[in-house]
C-alpha cells in the first residue's frame, strides 16, 4: 500500500519533472533520511537541541545549496533560514513550556498501543517536543525563504542602480504575494487533521469548552500558527539579509573564491 | 511609518487586553476552576524502565485557589505525582489554572483533575499571528486573514454532519469546492485564472481519489481498524479521504494559481508562443515550486509524530509495528498530498491551455 503509492510518486514526479522530478525525489529521500537519522541519534542519547541544529544545516545544505547552487540568494535564505529557528525556537519553548503541550494528549490515550508503552523511559519529553516542533517549521520557512531571494534577486538584477532599502521594499513587495498562497497550504493541512479530531470529540460529545482547553486541539494549533508566524518572520529577514548580502564587495568576493575552488 | 507604529501600538494593546480577559475569565466557566498558588515537591520512587533506565518520581503537594462560582476564595490541597518523562503525567507550576470537581465537605477533600485552562494560548497564538500577518504584509494580509475566517465558518458548518457519513461524502464535496473558490478568489480576485485555478484544483483532487481507490482495492486497505478507538464505528474511509483531501487541498490550489498566474502573464506578453515552448515553460514553474512544496508536506506531517515515535522506539517497538501502527496515517496524507502536488502541475497546464488558448488565435487573427 505504503510502497505502491510511493513508487507512485516517484514515477510521476520522473514523468513531470524529468531530470528535476527526479532531483527533486532525491532531495525528498535524503530529507528522509534525515529524519530517520535525527531519530535514531536522539535515542542514541544525544542533545535534542543540538540535533536540532545539525539537522536543519543538513536540511539547509540539501535544500538549498544542492538544489540551488552556492551563490547570495541561497546564503542570504539560508541565514534568514537559521534565525528564524532561533526566534522561533524560544517562542516554541516558551509555549511548550507554560502552556503544558508535551507529552500525549486525549487522542494518543484513546489509541490501542497506548496502553503497551512503557511509562518508565527516562526521555527528556520537553526537549523533544519542541524539537519537533522546529521540525514542522522549517520545510515551510526554508520554501517562503528561498522563493522570496530568488525573486528578489531578479529584480535586483535588472535594477543594478537599486540601493539596499530598495531592494529590501522589493522583496517585501514580493513577499506580500507569496505569504498569501503559504498561510493557506498549512490553513488546510490543519483542516485536514482537524476532521478526524472533530470526528473523536464528536464521538465524545465533547463540547466547544472543553475543545478549546484540550491539549491536541492546542498541540495541534499551535503547530501550524508558529509556522504560519516563521513564514512572516523570514520574508523581512531574507529581504534584509539579501539587500546587505547583495551590495557587500566581500560576500561577492567570497563566492567568487568558492566558485574558483570548485572549479 | 508613523502610521505604522501607530497600528503595531494599537494591536499590541488590544492582544494584552484580550489576553488580560480571558487570562481572568473563569467566571464564565459552568466547571469549577483553581488556581495553584503552592508546590511542594518531594522525590518519590525510582522505577525501572524496559531498557533497565530509571525514572524518577516526584509528588507534588498543590495549595489552590477556587478562583469561581459559589466555592470562590477556597483554599485546598491536592496531591499530584509526576514522572521525569510524564507523557502520561502532567508537572504543574505556579499560576496554573486547572478544571477540576470537588467533593462536598469543607474544605473539599477529594480533588480530580480534569485538565488545564489553555484558552489564553489561543488568544496568545492568534493574537500573534493576526499581529505578524498585518505587520508583514499590511492590507493583503487582512484579505487573506478574511479567506480563512470564512473558511473557518464553512469548516465549522460543515463538519456537523460528521456523525452521518453518507451524507458527510455528499457536503464535503461541496464544502471542497467552496473551499476552492473562496480561496482563491479572495488570493487574485475575479479573473478568468481564478476559475481556471478553481477547476484545476478540483480535477486534481478527484484524480487523487480515483487513484487512491484503486490502490486500496489492488493492494490491502489501510488498517482503520486502528482509528476505531478513537472514533467508533464510523465508515472511516470516506472520513479519512475527505480529510487526506482537505489537507492537500492548499497545496495543490498553490500550484494551480500560480501556473494559471505565469501562463496568463506569459500569454499576454508573448502571445505568439509556440505550444512546445508553453509545455516547456509550465514544466519549468510546475518544477520550481514543486521539491519546495513537498518538503513542506513532508515536514509539517511527520513532525507531529516525532514523540510518538520517539516513545514507541524507546519502549522496544520494531520499526515495522512503528510505520504500520503509527506512521501510516501521516505517510499516507503525505504521500496522496504529493501525488496532488505533482499531478495538479499537468492538469493545471491543460486546462491553462485550453483557457488562454483562444485568447492566442483571436489575438493571432487580429494580427493577420
Amino acid at each position: 500500500m505504503l510502497i505502491s503509492l510511493f513508487v507512485i510518486l516517484f514515477l510521476l514526479m520522473c514523468l513531470v519533472g524529468g531530470d528535476r522530478g527526479a532531483k527533486s525525489f532525491l532531495v525528498l529521500c535524503v530529507n528522509g533520511i534525515i529524519f530517520a537519522g535525527s531519530i535514531f541519534f536522539l535515542n542514541k542519547g544525544f542533545s535534542p537541541i543540538l540535533l536540532i541544529v545539525i539537522s536543519a544545516l543538513c536540511f539547509c545544505g540539501m535544500n538549498l545549496f544542492f538544489q540551488n547552487g552556492y551563490n547570495i540568494k541561497t546564503l542570504s535564505a539560508a541565514f534568514a533560514v537559521m534565525s528564524v529557528i532561533f526566534f522561533n525556537g524560544i517562542f516554541i519553548f516558551a509555549l511548550v513550556k507554560f502552556g503544558h503541550l508535551t507529552g500525549f494528549n486525549e487522542i494518543d490515550f484513546f489509541e490501542e498501543n497506548a496502553m503497551y508503552l512503557s511509562v518508565d523511559l527516562n526521555i527528556k519529553l520537553f526537549q523533544i517536543t519542541v524539537c519537533g516542533m522546529i521540525w514542522g517549521l522549517l520545510g515551510a520557512i526554508c520554501d517562503t525563504g528561498m522563493a522570496i531571494a530568488t525573486a528578489t534577486n531578479e529584480v535586483a538584477l535588472q535594477h543594478p542602480e537599486y540601493t539596499k532599502n530598495q531592494i529590501f521594499q522589493s522583496g517585501m513587495s514580493v513577499g506580500h504575494d507569496i505569504m498569501g498562497t503559504t498561510v493557506n497550504t498549512l490553513f488546510f493541512v490543519g483542516a485536514g487533521e482537524a476532521i478526524m479530531m472533530a470526528l473523536m470529540f464528536y464521538t465524545q460529545k465533547t463540547g466547544w469548552v472543553e475543545i478549546i482547553n484540550s491539549k491536541s486541539f492546542m498541540q495541534e494549533l499551535s503547530t501550524i500558527i508558529v509556522s504560519c508566524i516563521g513564514c512572516m518572520l523570514i520574508i523581512p529577514l531574507t529581504a534584509f539579509l539579501f539587500a546587505v548580502f547583495f551590495k557587500s564587495q566581500r560576500i561577492h568576493y567570497h563566492i567568487e573564491l568558492v566558485e574558483q575552488r570548485q572549479r | 511609518m508613523k502610521k505604522k507604529i501607530l497600528f503595531l501600538g494599537l494591536g499590541i494593546l488590544i492582544l494584552m487586553m484580550a489576553f488580560f480577559f480571558v487570562r481572568n475569565n473563569d467566571e464564565y466557566y459552568k466547571r469549577t476552576i483553581v488556581k495553584i498558588i503552592g508546590i511542594q515537591e518531594e522525590k518519590g520512587t525510582l522505577k525501572k524502565g524496559p531498557n533497565g533506565e530509571l525514572e524518577q518520581y516526584f509528588v507534588q503537594t498543590i495549595k489552590a485557589k477556587v478562583t469561581n462560582h459559589e466555592r470562590k476564595g477556597d483554599l485546598l490541597e491536592f496531591k499530584n505525582e509526576y514522572s521525569q518523562t510524564g507523557y502520561k503525567t502532567e508537572k504543574y507550576s505556579i499560576n496554573d489554572r486547572l478544571f477540576v470537581s470537588l467533593s462536598e465537605e469543607q474544605p473539599a477533600k477529594e480533588v480530580t483533575v480534569w485538565g488545564m485552562k489553555r484558552d489564553y494560548i489561543l488568544v496568545l497564538l492568534i493574537g500573534l499571528f493576526v499581529l505578524s500577518l498585518s505587520l508583514v504584509a499590511g492590507s493583503r494580509g487582512f484579505l487573506t486573514l478574511f479567506s480563512i475566517v470564512i473558511n473557518l465558518l464553512v469548516f465549522v458548518f460543515g463538519i456537523r454532519f460528521i456523525d452521518q457519513p453518507e451524507l458527510f461524502s455528499k457536503y464535503w464535496i461541496i464544502m471542497l469546492a467552496l473551499f476552492c473558490v473562496i480561496t482563491l478568489v479572495f488570493a487574485s480576485g475575479f479573473h478568468i485564472k481564478t476559475w481556471g485555478a478553481v477547476v484545476a484544483s478540483l480535477l486534481t483532487m478527484f484524480l487523487v481519489w480515483i487513484l487512491f481507490t484503486l490502490v486500496t482495492t489492488f493492494s490491502q486497505e489501510p488498517p482503520y481498524e486502528l482509528m476505531e478507538y478513537i472514533s467508533g464505528p464510523h465508515e472511516l474511509a470516506t472520513i479519512f479521504m475527505a480529510s487526506v483531501l482537505t489537507g492537500s487541498l492548499g497545496a495543490i490550489m498553490d500550484v494551480a494559481i500560480t501556473i494559471h498566474a505565469g501562463i496568463g502573464e506569459l500569454v499576454s506578453t508573448t502571445p505568439e508562443i509556440s505550444i512546445r515552448d508553453m509545455i516547456q515553460s509550465i514544466r519549468e514553474i510546475g518544477m520550481d515550486i514543486m521539491g519546495t512544496m513537498i518538503n513542506v508536506l513532508f515536514f509539517v506531517y511527520l513532525s507531529g509524530s516525532l514523540t510518538g515515535i520517539f516513545i514507541e522506539i524507546r519502549s522496544g517497538f520494531g520499526l515495522d509495528t512503528i510505520l504500520k501502527f503509527d506512521l501510516v496515517f501521516e505517510l499516507i496524507r503525505f504521500l496522496l498530498g504529493a501525488i496532488g502536488i505533482v499531478l495538479a502541475i499537468p492538469v493545471s497546464g491543460v486546462i491553462a491551455f485550453v483557457l488562454f488558448r483562444r485568447k492566442l488565435s483571436v489575438r493571432r487573427k487580429t494580427e493577420c
